[in-house]
């Protein structure tokens, strides 16, 4: 059984210096908006994460963040929100609103849904009592990455092992570098992504163009270029870096890194299909049948890739003195993605992309974040992807084996001062 | 199969409970192409002592039996059952909690199939030795993983500051020492008691022809001989009406101080309003939000006063015959923080531009849920598991909230039975 096709009305409006992609269809209940900024990375990314959050903790236009957040209650739960992240050497800053098809409401409510949006976007208060709600916010995020072990052991495993990659450009300052954050550095971060930006706005829903004046009327963005190569190329390391942090815990938790050579050759759909019968999250995935089914080491195994930074990770926790066995393991599932890969589980791998790929069309935000891969960051459409699916082989996956070369094991736990 | 109108959103459920007594909910979405199934069992960790009506012995378990038979459902005879639906390009799961073990089949293909195979799987007891220590080595794994999270550990820290037997303060996946004394006799005493249609719901949202389903539903379970031994009986906890301790402080691998205060409030409170359970839940929700929650006079203060950089979560739940009331926040500001809070709870009140604001934000989500398969499946089961139905009168419900019974709500709540209890850094 094939899901329901659905088409979908497709516009490009080019306004200078953004455009916006309209996504008609009158299939959901509400309308999702996603404006899309992006420029090169640098080492103060976390300045940019530090203005988004006082820009969304304080606006010139209400007298407090709660102020702002009941407008938003009175707007039906109205909220508009960001993400940032890092895509290979392109620093993405996605800005979300998610709000009721306005037939449910009035005429008027797209209006002030949009109003409201730039509303906070357009009119930052960089004053002393920001400052604090974004060190105070700043903190509680870093004391959430600290407290939960597999979190910690990422981040220290990215720290140790591939302090240049992008991904070790952390948006979560230490406390130190909290400390010393000023007004001036929100600025900067605010000013520095309005300047250079390049920016796509994406809507989807039962919209038409009138929502782009109600956009062009509240938008204040430059027109900029941004680089269509962004791939990071990570060096290689001549040996593996093997590193041991003890912790008082009850579990050991393991990361591996692996570097992806040649990761801007690779291609997208047998690097997701590597990565899934790899380790997914499913009983079926080598990790998992090799570390829970077979030997009731662990209760998760999981691999995970960013192809633009080319790094290919797995993480797994287990008892503090099955570390050594884990490893083994790790390395003998890795190892049978070389030639052991069966037809059976490259099926499977290929029956739940065909899924995931007829998922897309299931909401407006799913639509959009599709869209967006495509459109921005090359990769293949839904039709692409299934006719691509049609002719891959067990031989095109079991080859980005030769690409992985191990970069770093590190371990957190295991006890205080190596003692369990 | 009986045919329901959701008022306010042009949406229709169709209800109808199966002669084995497995009650079915199907919600098929016209705009969606995937699916969203759950089949439940009200059987979780609170239940371990049970037995049928008219039987004079009680079955009595350790805690985790609910969690472990969860794990052994999945083993079949030679094969994985999640296998099957992985294969097969869908996604399957499971999770037990306090008062229900849930299992979840979802994606975009082979519907029709893999519902069959779900009734199957869950239907078919396959338990062996092997199999058994398989997984307990699993969930020793799980469990420890649990003791080291933070967050875990401080919610059932909460649990044991507002209850004193009520077995909602135990591990879901018991302790260790549970896990390693849990046999095949409790765990196949527990699926003879609570894994039957009669002790069971099933929920189905998404693309789905409800005709077909429910064809496929039945005969499927025609293969299976469901014996009928009668009502099961679960053994009452004597819980007190007071919180179990008002205040503690427990020490963790923290830096900032995390403080959680929980109200108790026995349904026996508000007896007197003659209200449904639903009805209070909904008002208690709107009291507490409307008090503490993000818009909060209380947040505003808050946030005026630089005690924390983000405003208090809050939230209301039923658990057994309390509803609990909740409000969370991270802050080393904490005394400060507490003694404010004590001023608003003396003075808990609503007016009618809240309750608007308010009503308007949980209207814009309960209509876009039904946008969503699997939320509205949640929306569905969690109404089952509390109320004993899912209501299609919710927004009606809404749009006549009544302020004065919510000033007769607020009289009866005692603002003295909550506890605090806070999460330290560890002394070095």
């Amino acid at each position: 059984m094939k899901g329901k096709r659905v088409n979908m009305e497709s516009k490009i409006i080019d306004k200078g210096s953004y455009k916006v992609h309209l996504i008609k269809n009158d299939k959901f209940k509400d309308i999702q908006m996603y404006i899309v900024m992006r420029m090169e990375c640098s080492n103060d990314d976390y300045k940019v994460f530090a203005a988004f959050l006082g820009d969304f903790a304080s606006s010139k236009y209400f007298n407090s963040n709660i102020e702002r957040y009941r407008k938003e209650e009175e707007l039906y739960d109205t909220k508009p929100s960001f993400n940032i992240s890092h895509v290979g050497k392109l620093l993405e800053l996605r800005i979300g609103m998610n709000f009721l098809n306005p037939k449910y409401v009035n005429e008027e409510f797209l209006n002030k849904a949009i109003e409201h949006l730039f509303m906070i976007i357009n009119n930052p208060n960089y004053d002393d009592k920001c400052l604090e709600i974004v060190k105070g916010k700043l903190r509680n995020i870093r004391e959430n990455i600290d407290t939960s072990l597999s979190s910690k052991s990422i981040e220290n495993a990215i720290n140790l092992g591939i302090p240049d990659s992008p991904l070790a450009k952390s948006f979560f300052c230490k406390e130190d570098v909290i400390n010393n954050l000023s007004i001036s550095d929100l600025n900067e971060g605010y000013n520095r992504i309005f300047k250079n930006a390049n920016v796509h706005i994406y809507v989807a829903g039962d919209v038409d163009e009138k929502i782009v004046n109600i956009i062009d009327n509240n938008a204040k963005f430059n027109k900029n270029k941004v680089s269509d190569n962004f791939y990071h190329i990570e060096d290689v390391r001549k040996n593996v870096l093997k590193h041991h942090d003890f912790y008082d815990s009850n579990q050991s938790h393991i990361v591996v890194i692996y570097n992806i050579l040649n990761n801007d050759k690779v291609n997208n759909i047998d690097l997701q299909l590597f990565d899934y019968i790899l380790g997914d999250l499913s009983l079926s995935s080598k990790l998992i049948v090799n570390l829970r089914v077979k030997n009731s080491l662990c209760y998760n195994a999981n691999s995970s890739y960013s192809k633009y930074s080319g790094i290919l990770k797995i993480y797994t926790s287990v008892d503090n003195n099955n570390v050594d066995r884990a490893l083994e393991l790790i390395n003998l599932s890795v190892e049978e993605m070389k030639n052991k890969i069966t037809e059976e589980e490259l099926l499977t791998a290929k029956n739940n992309i065909i899924s995931e790929c007829e998922d897309i069309d299931n909401n407006n935000a799913s639509v959009l974040f599709n869209k967006i891969n495509v459109d921005l960051y090359g990769y293949e459409d839904k039709d692409e992807v299934l006719s691509y699916l049609d002719k891959v082989s067990i031989n095109d996956i079991s080859k980005i084996f030769n690409n992985l070369k191990i970069n770093t094991i590190y371990i957190l736990g295991g006890g205080n001062n190596g003692k369990n | 199969m009986e045919k329901i109108s959701i008022l306010g959103v042009k949406e229709t459920i169709y209800k109808e409970v199966l002669d084995n007594g497995l009650e079915v909910i199907m919600y098929p979405m016209k705009n969606v192409s995937d699916f969203s199934v759950k089949l439940t069992t009200k059987y979780g960790n609170d239940y371990v002592k049970f037995k049928h009506e008219g039987d004079s012995k009680w079955i009595e378990t350790p805690f985790g039996v609910a969690h472990f038979l969860e794990h052994l459902t999945f083993h079949m005879d030679g094969y994985e059952a999640m296998d099957v639906i992985t294969k097969d390009g869908n996604y399957s799961n499971a999770y037990t909690n306090s008062d229900c073990t849930t299992y979840v089949l979802s994606g975009t293909i082979n519907y029709e199939k893999d519902l069959a195979f779900l009734l199957k799987y869950v239907f078919t007891p396959y338990y062996t030795s092997e199999t058994v220590e398989k997984e307990r080595g699993i969930i020793r794994e799980e469990a420890k993983r649990s003791f080291d999270n933070v967050d875990n550990q401080f919610y059932y820290n909460c649990k044991k500051a507002i209850y004193k037997n009520n077995h909602h303060r135990d591990y879901v996946t018991g302790s260790v020492e549970d896990v390693d004394n849990i046999t095949i006799d409790d765990i196949t005493n527990a699926y003879n008691t609570f894994y039957k249609p009669s002790n069971m719901f099933l929920v189905i949202c998404g693309s789905i022809d409800v005709d077909k389903s429910l064809d496929i539903i039945k005969s499927t379970l025609n293969e299976f001989d469901f014996k009928n031994e009668g009502k099961v009986v679960v053994e009452d906890v004597d819980e007190q009406v007071e919180v179990y301790k008002h205040e503690s402080i427990i020490e963790d691998k923290v830096n900032i101080i995390k403080t959680s205060v929980s109200f108790k409030m026995p349904f026996s409170y508000f007896s007197s309003l003659k209200l449904s359970t639903r009805d209070l839940y909904r008002y208690l929700h709107f009291i507490f939000t409307i008090n503490f929650g993000a818009t909060s006079d209380f947040a505003i203060d808050i946030e005026n006063n630089n005690i924390a950089p983000s405003s208090p979560s809050v939230y209301v739940e039923i658990e057994d015959n309390f509803f609990i009331g909740t409000i969370e926040i991270t802050t080393n500001k904490d005394k400060e923080y507490i003694e404010l809070l004590k001023k608003y709870i003396s003075n808990i009140s609503v007016d009618e531009q809240s309750i608007i604001r308010k009503r308007n934000s949980v209207i814009g989500n309960y209509i876009m849920h039904f946008d969503d398969s699997n939320d509205v499946n949640h929306d569905i089961g969690s109404d089952i598991l509390m109320f004993g139905d899912y209501a299609p009168d919710e927004m009606e419900k809404l749009n006549n909230l009544d302020i004065n019974m919510i000033n007769k709500i607020i009289k009866l709540i005692d603002k003295n039975n909550y506890s605090i209890i806070k999460l330290v850094p560890k002394k070095k």
